[in-house]
């Protein structure tokens, strides 16, 4: 039995992994940069529509806040990581028939109970607690994602 | 005729999904920030008003899944995924043009709104403790315009690219031939 990688939407792959890599830099802040205090940089500007930029939930890089909160950042750079792999979650989802979607679902769950108990206070969540959870939201994306660009072939 | 009962036009889908990603994420921000104005600035960096946008903010990622969710429904089709991309990347470019046009459409209605808010916020960043360099810059970055050319490519960069990937889960999710 002969496998084969088969990759296929060359274009959208590359083109998705530039837009996650801007996220990611972007997401940063200006203390990638520059040290700056300013709060209407370039980057708060990307996010300022898409994130709720509030700076108790946002870490700082370099004295300056970050550009998006904690979660946000881990469902971007987790995402980015996870598109850089994704050929190898292609071959462990056609070898393994894995269900990409209750992974999504999982994750969502689990973002929205850690929202949902933190705002009741049955727990506080932290910078790094939501930086996991975002993380593993944007993993998740990356894994429903895998087999529509990468597949394995099987061949006698 | 044949063409377009198995392409049919996403526009439909399209602008339903930008309208609503353009209210929702307008209407939300403009909550908080009146929200914001009622309140004395007290040198916190949270504020409850700030609770509208965060869930404005999670509405503005999902329009490239809705506009996606509604196409394959309403005609009962599967397509390839980057058409499912396409449809997100347009509702984040036509949310954007709505977005501004609700906004200038807003400031024509409250005209002191946005420079009450900054005034707001410059008040806000006096009261905080942080040091007088750090201070001074926040403010002045707060005074500065930015020119609503800018502000709308700004915007498209950050619903665009969102909007794209939510696209992409939206197309697998809904419309995918599996």
């Amino acid at each position: 039995m002969v496998y084969n990688l088969n990759f296929q939407n060359r274009a959208l792959y590359f083109a998705v992994l530039v837009s996650t890599l801007f996220l990611v830099v972007a997401s940063l802040g200006p203390g990638l940069f520059e040290t700056s205090f300013s709060l209407k940089t370039w980057q708060h500007q990307v996010f300022e529509i898409i994130c709720h930029q509030d700076a108790a939930r946002s870490f700082d890089y370099n004295g300056a806040q970050m550009a998006v909160c904690s979660r946000c950042l881990g469902i971007y750079s987790l995402l980015f990581f996870g598109w850089l792999l994704l050929p190898l979650f292609g071959i462990f989802s056609s070898l393994l028939n894995i269900k990409e979607k209750n992974w999504l679902i999982i994750a969502i769950i689990l973002n929205l109970m850690d929202v949902i108990g933190n705002y009741f206070g049955y727990w506080t969540n932290s910078l790094h607690s939501r930086l996991i959870m975002g993380g593993f939201l944007g993993l998740a994306i990356a894994v429903l994602l895998a087999n529509e660009f990468f597949t394995i072939n099987k061949s006698e | 005729m044949e063409e377009q009962q198995q392409n049919p036009s996403y526009w439909n889908s399209v602008i339903i999904a930008s309208l609503l990603t353009a209210i929702v994420v307008t209407v939300f921000s403009l909550i908080g920030g009146y929200m914001t104005l009622g309140s004395e600035p007290s040198g916190s960096f949270f504020s409850s008003a700030q609770l509208f946008s965060l869930i404005g903010c999670l509405i503005g990622a999902l329009g490239g899944l809705y506009a996606n969710w509604h196409y394959a429904k309403a005609y009962d089709i599967t397509y390839k995924i980057g058409k499912g991309a396409l449809i997100g990347l347009l509702v984040g470019a036509v949310a954007t043009v709505f977005s501004v046009l609700i906004g200038e459409i807003w400031n024509l209605l409250d005209p002191g709104f946005e420079e009450a808010l900054i005034d707001w916020n410059i008040q806000n960043m006096e009261a905080m403790q942080m040091p007088a360099e750090a201070k001074e810059q926040a403010i002045a970055s707060l005074e500065g315009g930015t020119s609503i050319f800018m502000e709308a490519l700004y915007m498209f960069i950050g619903l665009g690219i969102v909007n794209v990937i939510s696209g992409l889960i939206g197309a697998k999710v809904f419309a995918s031939e599996e």
